[in-house]
């Protein structure tokens, strides 16, 4: 993912910077201490940059509030920037506190445009059970909706997720195409996350929170 | 065996699917669940029926019937046994539009990748049409046809190569392995112009199909217009794989194997396997939706990994029973 892409967070802060490559040269010309990253890009990258002394922060896939928590304190700690981490996650955590147990234990879908959702040890299941809401989905991961299941038994409530991103899907020709789930979205979306706070697992998810309780009747 | 009986016994066969195809799926359904599906059309189970089962079955009847008809056109044509949708470059082609249209972020608006999908296989077999139209020689078709169909794949993967996000990747990946999963009416009523005017050049081009097996040039002495039939059978291929592909992607191997299992019930003249390679198209194509709703995965299986995974190896044993024949 780019830092410029629709659905990124920072994509108002790259406005008007040059954008580049990410390979060895260009790294290496900015003359970095430390890289961060996230997932992806050429594996032998990171082989080349730490054989030239760089260091690698890589951010972990949080499955939890916790998880986000230990990804700020050990960026911060790599930029040496330990107090400012420490600030953001105050402040995340106070978001948290003032949204907890707005949805009082309701029943909620999370769904996304290409018809996938998140079940359990997922960032996304902490975000719906933060705000009070019960994940609808059993499993754990994420999964793709059964059609027929929601036919059966539909969801009292719908979270949408990435509704606001054309490349959010995943499969274009996945279950949030179909009728029924359009029928879901149409009668029981309790809340759009836009994907700019879904996208990374940092303090963006406590946004996605306060955001979710907010919608609450 | 006459063509009148075989078209019976795979029209019952195609009944018989669809029956199957609107009892399995993800959930199990209840007698009292199957009544209210007939008696309650606000039910869900009304929907499970005739809202996700029975489309996703009509498409893969029309997908593989399209694509069984379109390979037997291909074969008689092009006198090639291994000859199908895929070798002239349309099914690549078709694949290339829809990719060009999801790296667009052109996606989110119904309709737009499936209509890329169509533009693109049709601008291939335009270009089809011109080569087909100035070269007789079926070998020159089939190497052009290669050509095109590998410059298509070059294009694909620059997409690939270009994408700007690994979701847009994954997206393109999907839509390529096929599948008729979730698709609803509306998918299908898109595509039927193309698929009506596909079948109607097929059914005008199947004289000049036998007439083909004498040789071009006792072909060009049939007194037939040979150079508009040889053209509306590539049009009407290409449409019917263009169309086929921007409904569920690229599909392989139904083309190619239904031609060949109806083939030995209904002998030579290629324009006597058109109808039974449609009905075969289906039943292959019906069959291997059904395997991939009911293989329990995580994640479903899609139809063109099943198609592939089940008509190779098929496939293979048609090829080894064929030269057994020739041999003896």
């Amino acid at each position: 993912m780019r830092a410029d892409d629709a659905d990124s967070r920072l994509g108002a802060l790259t406005s008007g910077l040059l954008k580049r490559r990410a390979d060895l040269e260009t790294v290496l010309a900015a003359r970095p201490q430390v890289v961060v990253r996230y997932w992806g890009g050429e594996p032998g990258l990171l082989d080349a940059l730490q054989r030239r002394d760089v260091r690698i922060i890589t951010i972990a896939e949080a499955r939890d509030f916790t998880g986000v928590r230990t990804n700020i304190r050990r960026v911060a700690g790599s930029l040496g920037r330990s107090a400012r981490g420490e600030a953001l996650i105050a402040e995340m955590d106070a978001r948290l506190a003032s949204a907890r147990g707005a949805w009082s234990g309701r029943s909620a879908l999370y769904l996304t445009p290409g018809g996938a959702t998140a079940g359990q040890r997922t960032l996304v299941d902490a975000i719906l059970r933060a705000a009070g809401l019960s994940n609808v989905e059993r499993r754990a991961g994420f999964q793709t909706v059964s059609l027929e299941a929601l036919a059966l038994q539909p969801p009292p409530a719908v979270v949408l997720g990435f509704f606001d991103s054309a490349q959010a899907s995943g499969d274009r020709f996945g279950g949030g195409r179909h009728q029924i789930l359009q029928r879901l979205v149409k009668t029981r979306a309790v809340a759009r996350l836009p994907g700019s706070m879904l996208g990374c697992p940092n303090w963006s998810a406590a946004e996605a929170v306060e955001l979710l309780a907010a919608a609450a009747p | 065996m006459r063509v009148g009986q075989l078209n019976a016994i795979l029209g019952f066969t195609i009944l018989v699917l669809l029956v199957a195809g609107l009892t399995l799926g993800e959930t199990r359904l209840s007698l009292e669940q199957y009544r209210q599906a007939w008696l309650d059309p606000l039910s869900g189970a009304h929907d499970v029926l005739f809202l996700i089962r029975l489309p996703r079955t009509a498409a893969a009847l029309v997908v593989g019937g399209s694509l069984g008809l379109a390979g037997a056109v291909m074969q008689g044509l092009l006198r090639n046994p291994l000859a199908d949708p895929g070798v002239l470059g349309v099914s690549a082609g078709a694949g290339l539009g829809a990719a060009a249209a999801i790296a667009l972020g052109l996606a989110g608006t119904t309709g737009v990748v499936e209509a890329a999908a169509l533009a693109a296989a049709l601008a291939t077999g335009g270009v089809l049409v011109v080569l087909a139209a100035r070269f007789r020689e079926p070998e020159t078709l089939i190497l052009f046809g290669v050509a095109l169909s590998a410059f298509l794949g070059a294009l694909t993967s620059l997409v690939f190569n270009l994408a700007p996000s690994p979701v847009t990747l994954s997206e393109v990946f999907a839509w390529l392995l096929g599948s008729v999963a979730n698709r609803d009416w509306a998918d299908i009523a898109r595509q039927l112009p193309a698929i009506v005017i596909g079948l109607a050049l097929c059914i005008y081009a199947a004289p000049g199909l036998l007439v083909l097996t004498l040789g071009e040039d006792t072909a060009a002495l049939s007194g037939l217009p040979m150079a508009r039939l040889r053209v509306a059978a590539v049009a009407g291929a290409s449409l019917l794989t263009g169309a086929s592909v921007a409904m569920a992607g690229i599909v392989g191997f139904v083309g190619l194997a239904a031609p060949h299992l109806v083939r030995g019930a209904v002998g030579g003249d290629p324009g006597r396997v058109l109808a039974p390679s449609a009905l075969m198209g289906g039943i292959l194509l019906i069959a291997a939706d059904i395997i991939a709703r009911v293989v329990p995965t995580d994640l479903e299986l899609k139809l063109g990994v099943v198609t592939a995974l089940f008509g190779a190896p098929l496939f293979a044993l048609i090829a080894w029973r064929a030269a057994r024949s020739w041999r003896g």
